[in-house]
């Protein structure tokens, strides 16, 4: 993570449902050595072709599973510290910025567009994840408003060029395969 | 007589209208606005001064200190059809920094939403 510090309460949400799972698994592995031939789910102990000598089947009671809800704010939280870790991570293997990329690390592609590999600072990966739900929330309903087109502009101007195009993109491909209804004029974004 | 008061200012106002419209005289070409798949044209104050509320056209170029510009360029036409595109291209970015006010502008774009060839003709037959 570069340059902060991972919260508490996403380190507890995180690390909890991992050692419910562990436990769960471990239970279930110990159990499973009692057997002398693996089970599939939905085919009876009889029909599974039991070895010589096996003993019997135990009654094991499997747990459902459990989900873990997020709020929003965690969810987005999370979603910008993997992306912010995946991003540092392509940040660190990424070559040399070719002649005429900005200073942001990005790259040319075969075809003059800047390709992603500029990693985010906090408050850009804050403001991305902004315009993505934005984004995706037009695509989704087919609708995009002259309100999302005011929010998204004034976001966009803060980020780098090719995470403000990646960003956008989606909205373009949909208005051109009229997938996109725009309530109003001009510019989307 | 109350009426010949009136005629010489008929007179006035029509000799007005004809000197005005002897000094806008020119080629003027009324490129409206529009949009097709994969590309869109139209002059700049066509679309500025059309009647149906609607029409659009041009460019924004963002950039800061720290980074390469990029571009988005959008057009709608008389029906509300709406189409756009955005680059980072040296190029195209180059080409759209010609654009003004006069200025007749073509655009194609690809499937994924990235212009691909711009045209800005910058004529007296756009200046309204």
């Amino acid at each position: 993570m570069s340059g902060g510090r991972v919260p508490l309460r996403i380190v507890a949400m995180i690390a909890v449902p991992c050692i419910l799972v562990g436990v769960a698994a471990g239970a279930s592995a110990a159990l499973a050595r009692g057997h002398a031939t693996p089970r599939r789910a939905g085919i009876p102990a009889e029909n599974a072709g039991p070895a010589a000598g096996a003993p019997e089947a135990r009654n094991v009671v499997i747990a459902g599973p459990t989900t873990a809800r997020l709020a929003d704010d965690d969810r987005a939280a999370l979603r910008a510290l993997i992306r912010d870790e995946l991003a540092a991570t392509a940040g660190r293997s990424a070559a040399q910025p070719v002649d005429g990329a900005g200073a942001g690390g990005a790259r040319a592609a075969s075809n003059g567009e800047l390709s992603n590999e500029s990693p985010l600072s906090g408050r850009d990966l804050k403001t991305y994840d902004r315009v993505r739900a934005a984004v995706d929330d037009g695509v989704a309903r087919g609708v995009w408003t002259e309100e999302n087109r005011a929010q998204v502009h004034a976001d966009i101007r803060t980020l780098p060029a090719e995470r403000a195009m990646e960003v956008v993109r989606p909205l373009l491909v949909a208005l051109n395969q009229g997938q996109l209804h725009f309530e109003g004029s001009g510019p989307l974004f | 007589m109350r009426i010949r008061p009136f005629i010489v200012s008929a007179l006035c106002v029509a000799g007005a209208l004809c000197a005005a419209s002897a000094a806008m005289a020119g080629y003027y070409q009324n490129s409206l606005v529009t949009v097709w798949g994969g590309g869109f044209q139209g002059n700049v104050s066509a679309a500025r001064y059309s009647a149906d509320g609607n029409q659009y056209i041009g460019c924004t170029t963002m950039g800061s200190t720290s980074g390469a510009p990029w571009m988005s360029c959008f057009a709608t036409d008389a029906n509300n059809n709406h189409t756009g595109c955005i680059t980072s291209n040296a190029n195209l970015i180059e080409v759209a920094s010609r654009l003004n006010s006069s200025s007749f502008l073509w655009v194609e774009y690809d499937s994924q939403g990235y212009c691909s060839n711009m045209d800005v003709q910058d004529a007296s037959w756009g200046l309204r």
